[in-house]
This record gives C-alpha cells, sequence and structure tokens, in this order.
C-alpha cells in the first residue's frame, strides 16, 4: 500500500474500485494457477488441502460482507454453514433414503438444486436473527450470533430424530452431473473451485455495486448513513442474509465434499477461525480472505510436522486470540487491508476521533 | 410443590452467579461500551486460582507444583485480587489502544482476549476438568453436603452461602457505586467521559477500577461456580459468560441492580425451563429471552434508554 497512489494491483483489487486490465489480467493469471494446481503438484493431501482452503476463502469471503463492508460483528458464521450442510444431508439421507426409502443417486441434481436452496435457508436464518438487532448496535449483533452459533451446535448434538445427535449423518452421496461422478479429489478440487469463483464473483459484483456503497456508508458512520437517505436497517439485513447465502452454498457443498456432518465441525472454534482469516487477510477488501485463508490453512499445516503443536491444540486458540488482538490495536487494517479501512479503523491521533465525534453529535442533537 | 421450591432455589443459585459476572458486563459497557467478552474468561480464571490455592499440589503445564493449600475463605479473594489485576492488565493492552478506534475493532479486540485466555488456560491447566476441593464448612465428616429441607426441597447450606455473598457483593457495590467519590465518578463518566474529564475526573483511572471490580466480581462468581459444580474447565466461563451479558441485558444494560435482576430473573428462567420444558435445550432459554427482549424492550426492565443508539 506503501506506493504512494501509484497502483499497486493487489491493493487495488482491494479497495473495492473497478479492477484495470492489469488487475483482470492478473486475476487470469491466478485463476489459471488455481485451474492448474493439481495437475502440477499431484498429490491428492494437498489437493484436499487446497479444497479446504477454497471452502474457508468461501466463508471468510462471505463473513466478509458482513464483517468487512458492513462492519457488524457475526460471531455465530459457522451456524449457517451447518445450515448448509444439515438440510442437503437430512433431505437425502433422513427424507429421500430413510423416509421414501428411494436410490438417492436417482437424484443426483437434488444437490444442485440444495446449494441455492441451502444457501437461501440461511440467508433466511441470517436476516431473522439479524432482525430484532436492527434497531440496536451492532454490538446485539454479536451476542446474537454468538447465542445462535451455540444454539445451532446443541441442537445439532440433542435432536437426534433430525441430526443424528453425535453420530453425525454419514452417507452423503458425492457430487454427480448428468453420470459423471466427482469421485476423485482433483474432480472435487475443481468443483468447489468453481463455486468458489462464482462466489467471489457475485460477491465482488455486489460489494462494488449501489448496495455495497450503502454497507460501507453504514460501517462507516450509520447515522451520517441514514441522514444521507440509506434505509440502513433494509441495508443491514440485506448484508446478514447475503453473509449467511454463502456459508450455507458452502455447507451444501462441505456435507456432499465430506460425504459426512457432524456437530464438531461446526464448532464455535471455526467462527473464530473465519473470523480471524478476514481481519488478518484484511477486513473490507475482496483478496484479503483469500490471503487469510491461504496463510491460515498453510501455516496449520506447516505446524503439524512439530508434534509438540499437535499435543497441545491450544497452541492454536493462543495464536488466533493474540492475531486478533494485536492486529486489532497495531494493524486494523489486516495484512492487505485497503487504505479506507485503515483511516476508519485508526484515527491519526485521538483528537481527530474526537472531533468526528463532535460534529456527529452536532448532527445528532439537531 | 416440592420439586418446585427446589427449581426456584436452583435458580436463585444460578441467577446469583450469572449476577456476578453481570455486573463486570454491565458497568464497563455502561462506561466505555465494549462487551468485554473476557469476564467469562476472568469468572474460569477465578475458579482454578481459587482451586490452586487450595489444593496442595496442582498440575500446572504438566508438571506437578506444590501449592499452599489454603482455606477456601483465603483463597476466593486471593483469586479475586489475581484476576482483578488480570482484569486490569487486559484493559490496559488490549481495550485502551482502541477507545477511539471503531466499535468494531475493540469487540474483535475483546473476542480475541477471551480466546486468546481461554487457551491460556489450557496451556496451563490441562484440557480435562479439575476438580474443585470440597469446603470444609460444607461438608460433613462422611463428605456430603450439608443441607436442610424447606417443604421437603433440599438446600445446600454452600447454595444459601453463594445467595448470602452475592447479596452482600451487590449491596456494597451499590453502595460504592453511588455514595463514594469513585462511584460519583463512574456515573459521570458513563454519562459523558469528555466532560467528566473536564470536570477533573481521571476517565482512565476510573475505567481500570470499573475494570478491577467487575474482574474481582466474576472471579468470586467462577470461585462460587466451581464450588457449588466442583470443578474448573477451560470452557467453563463461555456459557455463563455469554448468559450474564444476557442477564445485564435484562436488567437494563449500565445498571448494577438491574444486573442483579436480570441474573436472578434468568437463573430462575432456566432453572424452570430445564426442569418443565427441556433439559438439553437448557442453553436455548436465554437466547429466547434475549431475542424477546431486543424485539420488546431492549432498554432493560430497570434500564434507561442508553442501550438504545444514542
Amino acid at each position: 500500500m506503501k506506493t504512494g497512489g501509484k497502483l499497486n494491483p493487489v491493493a487495488k483489487v482491494l479497495t473495492g474500485d473497478t479492477p484495470t486490465s492489469v488487475q483482470r489480467a492478473l486475476m487470469g493469471v491466478i485463476l489459471a494457477i488455481a485451474i492448474a494446481l493439481p495437475f502440477i503438484i499431484h498429490s491428492d493431501r494437498w489437493t484436499t488441502l487446497l479444497t479446504i482452503v477454497i471452502i474457508y476463502v468461501v466463508l471468510a469471503s462471505g463473513l466478509n460482507i458482513v464483517v468487512g463492508f458492513t462492519g457488524l460483528l457475526d460471531l455465530g458464521y459457522v451456524a449457517f454453514f451447518a445450515i448448509g450442510g444439515y438440510y442437503s444431508a437430512i433431505i437425502f439421507i433422513k427424507v429421500l433414503k430413510m423416509g421414501f426409502g428411494v436410490d438417492i443417486d436417482a437424484y443426483w441434481w437434488l444437490m444442485w438444486v440444495n446449494l441455492l436452496v441451502g444457501g437461501l435457508l440461511a440467508a433466511g436464518a441470517g436476516a431473522i436473527l439479524g432482525y430484532p438487532t436492527l434497531r440496536l448496535r451492532g454490538d446485539y449483533l454479536a451476542i446474537m450470533t454468538l447465542g445462535f452459533g451455540e444454539i445451532i451446535r446443541i441442537v445439532a448434538n440433542n435432536w437426534v430424530g433430525l441430526t443424528r445427535g453425535p453420530s453425525g449423518i454419514s452417507g452423503i452421496p458425492q457430487p454427480q452431473l448428468f453420470g459423471f461422478h466427482f469421485s476423485s479429489t482433483k474432480s472435487l478440487y475443481l468443483l468447489g473451485l468453481v463455486i468458489g469463483v462464482v462466489s467471489l464473483f457475485l460477491i465482488s459484483r455486489v460489494v462494488r455495486s449501489r448496495i455495497g456503497r450503502a454497507w460501507t456508508a453504514i460501517r462507516e458512520d450509520e447515522v451520517a448513513a441514514e441522514a444521507m437517505g440509506i434505509p440502513t436497517a433494509r441495508y443491514k439485513l440485506l448484508s446478514y442474509a447475503l453473509g449467511a447465502f454463502f456459508a450455507g452454498v458452502m455447507g451444501v457443498f462441505f456435507g456432499h465434499y465430506m460425504n459426512f456432518i457432524h456437530p464438531s465441525d461446526f464448532m464455535l472454534m471455526e467462527s473464530f477461525v473465519i473470523l480471524s482469516l478476514v481481519v488478518l487477510g484484511g477486513m473490507g477488501n475482496l483478496a484479503g480472505p483469500v490471503i487469510g485463508a491461504v496463510i491460515w490453512v498453510s501455516l496449520q499445516e506447516y505446524l503439524r510436522n512439530f508434534s509438540f503443536v499437535q499435543t497441545h491444540p491450544e497452541l492454536r486458540g493462543i495464536a488466533m486470540g493474540l492475531i486478533l488482538v494485536l492486529l486489532m490495536v497495531f494493524r486494523p487494517q489486516g495484512i492487505l487491508g485497503s487504505r479506507r479501512v485503515a483511516l476508519e479503523m485508526k484515527p491519526g491521533s485521538a483528537k481527530e476521533a474526537e472531533q468526528e465525534r463532535e460534529a456527529l453529535a452536532d448532527v445528532r442533537h439537531e | 410443590m416440592t420439586a418446585f421450591i427446589q427449581y426456584l432455589f436452583n435458580g436463585l443459585m444460578l441467577g446469583c452467579l450469572y449476577a456476578l459476572i453481570a455486573v463486570g458486563y454491565t458497568m464497563v459497557y455502561g462506561i466505555i461500551e465494549l462487551i468485554n467478552f473476557a469476564f467469562g474468561e476472568l469468572f474460569m480464571f477465578g475458579a482454578y486460582i481459587s482451586i490452586m490455592m487450595m489444593v496442595s499440589k496442582i498440575t500446572l503445564f504438566g508438571h506437578e507444583v506444590s501449592m499452599p493449600g489454603l482455606n477456601f475463605f483465603l483463597a476466593v479473594p486471593i483469586a479475586m485480587a489475581i484476576v482483578a489485576i488480570l482484569g486490569v492488565v487486559i484493559e490496559r493492552l488490549a481495550y485502551r489502544p482502541l477507545r477511539n478506534a471503531p466499535r468494531l475493532a475493540a469487540l474483535i479486540s475483546a473476542i480475541g482476549v477471551s480466546i486468546l485466555l481461554q487457551n491460556v488456560a489450557q496451556a496451563i491447566f490441562g484440557s480435562k476438568q479439575v476438580s474443585f476441593p470440597t469446603i470444609s464448612l460444607f461438608t460433613t465428616a462422611e463428605g456430603q453436603a450439608k443441607s436442610f429441607q424447606i417443604g421437603g426441597a433440599i438446600i445446600t447450606w454452600l447454595q444459601v452461602f453463594v445467595v448470602g455473598v452475592t447479596i452482600v457483593a451487590m449491596v456494597a457495590l451499590n453502595l460504592y457505586v453511588s455514595r463514594t467519590k469513585m462511584g460519583r465518578a463512574m456515573r459521570a463518566s458513563a454519562q459523558d467521559k469528555r466532560t467528566s474529564a473536564l470536570m477533573g475526573v481521571n476517565v482512565n483511572r476510573v475505567i481500570a477500577i470499573t475494570f478491577l471490580i467487575g474482574s474481582a466480581m466474576g472471579a468470586l462468581g467462577g470461585a462460587l461456580y466451581g464450588s457449588v459444580y466442583h470443578f474448573a474447565a477451560p470452557q467453563m466461563g463461555f456459557s455463563p459468560g455469554l448468559k450474564a451479558f444476557i442477564a445485564a441485558v435484562l436488567g437494563g444494560i449500565g445498571n448494577i441492580p438491574g444486573a442483579f435482576l436480570g441474573g436472578i430473573l434468568l437463573g430462575i428462567i432456566e432453572s424452570f425451563g430445564a426442569a418443565y420444558v427441556s433439559s438439553r435445550y437448557q442453553s436455548a432459554f436465554a437466547f429466547i429471552v434475549l431475542i424477546l427482549l431486543l424485539c420488546f424492550k431492549p432498554s432493560g426492565l430497570l434500564g434507561s434508554t442508553v442501550s438504545q443508539k444514542a
């Protein structure tokens, strides 16, 4: 970012400007590498890892809508992921296989429908959850989502009739397309990549649209945004819903990818991991979550080689807590971070912040 | 009827524990408008440090260390003091630098501190539960909890002690905030930090003391919780912390008697919910209370409109 206004391609993509031809080329190259990677590395383990990176990237990008672009804290994001995962698993296993006793392979197309329906279901949950907090300070959303994340896990564990509780749901069919089985790790990776790219494309379009600008306005100053005629409640609701939508879609994919889901896939810690990815890469910019997810997954994989780390899983949590606190104190815009977020998160001085607040207080009193 | 009294009293006691954490939330939120998620973890440290002080040997970082083996009534104040200092240090390092930053930054920092403390506790004390030593005053020679009966309901003296201590703590705290000079400074800072500073209030000091008191209260809650349920675990603070915040909202955030009332109500709702509806979904009741509250009375039972957007 310190290139003095001259184009730093990565940074410019983040700030939400329309990409230049250089950036388009850069994105094209990255995409080409992403497609070619599994054929170059020829390792199932690494391909699987890359798929996990994609899942995290989409989740972090979806959360970025709420946290980064709208400036509201969602601490139970993984619950929406769980909704998608459980929805499709329940439809296939509990309803079709056990309920009607049909051959689920014949209903392969349903997974593709479910990607959308699971997403919409999660979006609905996000909107319902966000609704009571609309009139209130954003902090309440944090508590609501934190509670909701726990509720979903409790339901997944205890409503045995629906979710099979702690034994999880197994036998979720692999994705199929007109008789083609996505059974190899490579094909699953490529499918994930397609879903991921489409999701990121949609997110990038939305945040650069009128809606995205409204979100940014809300993030920077809700009162001023309202005064400018932005229906903040509607846009916040849209932000919750859209953020949750991508988690739902990814949840459906995750279930079919793993063939098995279990309440422990949706622990609270996962919500914090996803939040850390957003914060680490840089809130409010598009490439942030990608960078965050790549760093986090590779770091975790690298640390796997050390037995001390293996026997002390809490080190992961310690690292995550430190990342969140240190970044907020020293570099709130994250590794990449847009200048806009940087300015906003770290006012030059207390005086500056005070002046801003004063100016606002005047507006409010009138 | 017997069962009803039993659940009522159990709920009352649980509610007192929530109230002790809720006080910290409510005071801190009242002044700096930050949900200090770490109170749940400070609660957990309160339980662990009490255990540390009470046993003669404990395993820390996988090594056995000998400990003083103090009496419960000596161990708890020590735990409260240590946790209070920890609370002030957290405020100084993780929240004060962010005081002028947007709320989101402070909130993320708070959740970071919470994650950090929980995992640090796991590193120090291990991931398994540690059992809380029995307190001789409340235990019979056979190792049973000393108790008495009201209408057939069994109430232990330890439970009575918890309720009593909470009431004393709440009354003392309320007197402190309403009668002393520092208390007045707190109330002034809660209304307007800048004007208070102009009137000669050292706002940083007020905030530090607020964290000190809130953390000490949380630690007391943790120690009592540990003694009632006979354990401490790294994750034990999460759920009570969340519920205590809900209790603070229920009572009206920024209001100390409100935190007490909210805590007790929530404890009783949970206890009855678990008994008469479903015990497996006990944690869901607090959440339902929160949703209803935010929909219909976001300022809480005793609160002014502070929780509304200023």
